[in-house]
């Protein structure tokens, strides 16, 4: 082998080892819940990771899809924000419905959900994954919950923004009086 | 007919002592079990939060497998080892606060005389994730109390002179800077050792009792936890010590590691008896 072509490799070894690099979790920031392991399906079953939701803002709530009283609103509030935030904003944010009932809300269930609530598939992600992970990532967002006996359960009424690296920017109540001032918020960070 | 007579004082005796000694009979449900030596069978029980009013609902417990001890430095160094992402210096800020470990001299090191000691200033994060590792989990706060309701003799306890007072007497010492070895003390009636007395220890939903009991408006701070009209309205205002333990836990966010909070794993007993279908 010549020189130039050792020197070649090399580069291409560089530029490997960087790319790798970057899409290593060392490479996030330290306070980032993309840090947070575990493989989850999306309602299109198809299987991802948490880290997969970088590179977009995304506003994120912790769900149930048969829940009768605080879901139904969270995620209209969350729809509500959609609609008013600017579309060059709207191209970097995504949102992100996380199930508390992981057993019950299989992808399906969760297909079905985002279909009657008309969520549009380019910016929704709704996710179901292992009871473990999804305390996990309920403890990183500081989110509360405690599932009773008949499967519902009693949970901290939140989203959260998190930043593109999954750092969390802030938490609103899901509430519709608190939508206009969330908007301002996410539309702020652009 | 005097022998007859001995004998039968010696049956009683024999018949009084293996009461007293029900970790016997649970012993053997363990081995009839799987590879779990280093775990005790919790039978399942009706439960009732503490912080609740006598009408609120009961919280089944399901029998689950709960550690004997809380897990050691040595037993949390070889799980450094073996993840070394969990590592004083590569964990990320959001699974622990900079107390993370802060008594092992090196990432993989600790102090000979600790080995035995329980790990602490652990996050619950760290805590979660050892137990993973281990195929198992942490305890749910509503198994934890199940189990730390027994005596040595009782699995509810509360009913014996003398049991809370020695419970409340260890939360008003202050812990010592070198923690005791692991299963010093008498085990419990399950068999299980050091619920109390030595170190506080993480649940799986330490922070749940915050949440009001229904799931509609904001899940605000149920303020009958802390007020004296909660107090009259609980179940065992007696209890205090159970009150102590709620009021600890609450003030609890997932990444602290102090330095009297460890941990100990906890298993279903039957897959069967996981999470319930609608």
């Amino acid at each position: 082998m010549n020189t130039w072509s050792l020197r070649g490799l090399a580069v291409l070894l560089m530029l490997f080892a960087s790319a790798t690099r970057a899409e290593s979790p060392a490479a996030l920031p330290d306070n980032s819940v993309y840090h947070l392991d575990g493989e989850w399906l999306t309602q299109d079953s198809k299987p991802v990771s948490l880290a997969s939701l970088a590179g977009k803002q995304q506003v994120i709530s912790l769900i149930y899809t048969h829940c009768m009283h605080s879901c139904p609103t969270i995620v209209s509030a969350m729809q509500q924000i959609e609609r008013k935030l600017p579309e060059k904003v709207l191209a970097n944010t995504g949102f992100v419905l996380v199930s508390l009932t992981p057993n019950s809300d299989t992808p399906a269930a969760l297909k079905e959900f985002a279909e009657k609530r008309e969520l549009s598939p380019a910016r929704w992600t709704l996710l179901t994954g292992d009871p473990q992970k999804v305390r996990a990532l309920a403890m990183a967002l500081n989110v509360r919950y405690k599932r009773s006996e008949d499967n519902e359960v009693a949970h901290s009424n939140v989203f959260t923004l998190i930043d593109a690296e999954g750092r969390v920017v802030f938490q609103e109540t899901g509430d519709m009086a608190k939508v206009d001032g969330a908007v301002k918020r996410i539309g702020g960070d652009n | 007919m005097p022998t007859n007579r001995t004998d039968r004082r010696h049956a009683v005796t024999f018949l009084a002592l293996l009461l007293a000694l029900p970790g016997v009979g649970n012993s053997q449900d363990v081995s009839s079990g799987s590879a779990r030596d280093d775990m005790r069978l919790i039978e399942g029980g009706q439960y009732r939060p503490l912080y609740l009013s006598k009408d609120s609902p009961l919280e089944t417990v399901e029998r689950f497998y709960l550690d004997r001890y809380p897990v050691t430095n040595q037993d949390f160094l070889a799980f450094v080892k073996q993840h070394p992402q969990w590592s004083r210096t590569s964990i990320p800020g959001i699974f622990a606060d900079s107390q993370y470990l802060k008594h092992w001299p090196a990432d993989e090191r600790i102090a000979d005389h600790v080995a035995d000691s329980p790990v602490t200033h652990v996050s619950w994060f760290a805590a979660d994730a050892y137990c993973a590792a281990q195929g198992k989990r942490l305890p749910k706060t509503a198994e934890w109390e199940r189990a730390a309701m027994a005596s040595e003799s009782r699995a509810d306890g509360s009913s014996e002179t003398g049991y809370k007072e020695r419970i409340l007497m260890w939360y008003s010492k202050p812990s010592p800077a070198q923690l005791p070895r692991v299963g010093q003390g008498t085990a419990n009636y399950w068999g299980v050792h050091d619920l109390h007395g030595l170190i506080w220890e993480w649940t799986e939903d330490f922070n749940a009792s915050m949440v009001t009991g229904e799931s509609r408006g904001d899940s605000a701070i149920d303020t009958k936890l802390f007020c004296a009209a909660g107090a009259s309205g609980a179940v065992d205002p007696g209890d205090y010590a159970a009150f102590m333990r709620y009021g600890f836990r609450s003030s609890l966010k997932a990444d602290f590691a102090l330095p009297s909070l460890g941990f100990r794993c906890a298993a279903d007993a039957d897959a069967m008896q996981q999470e319930k279908q609608p």
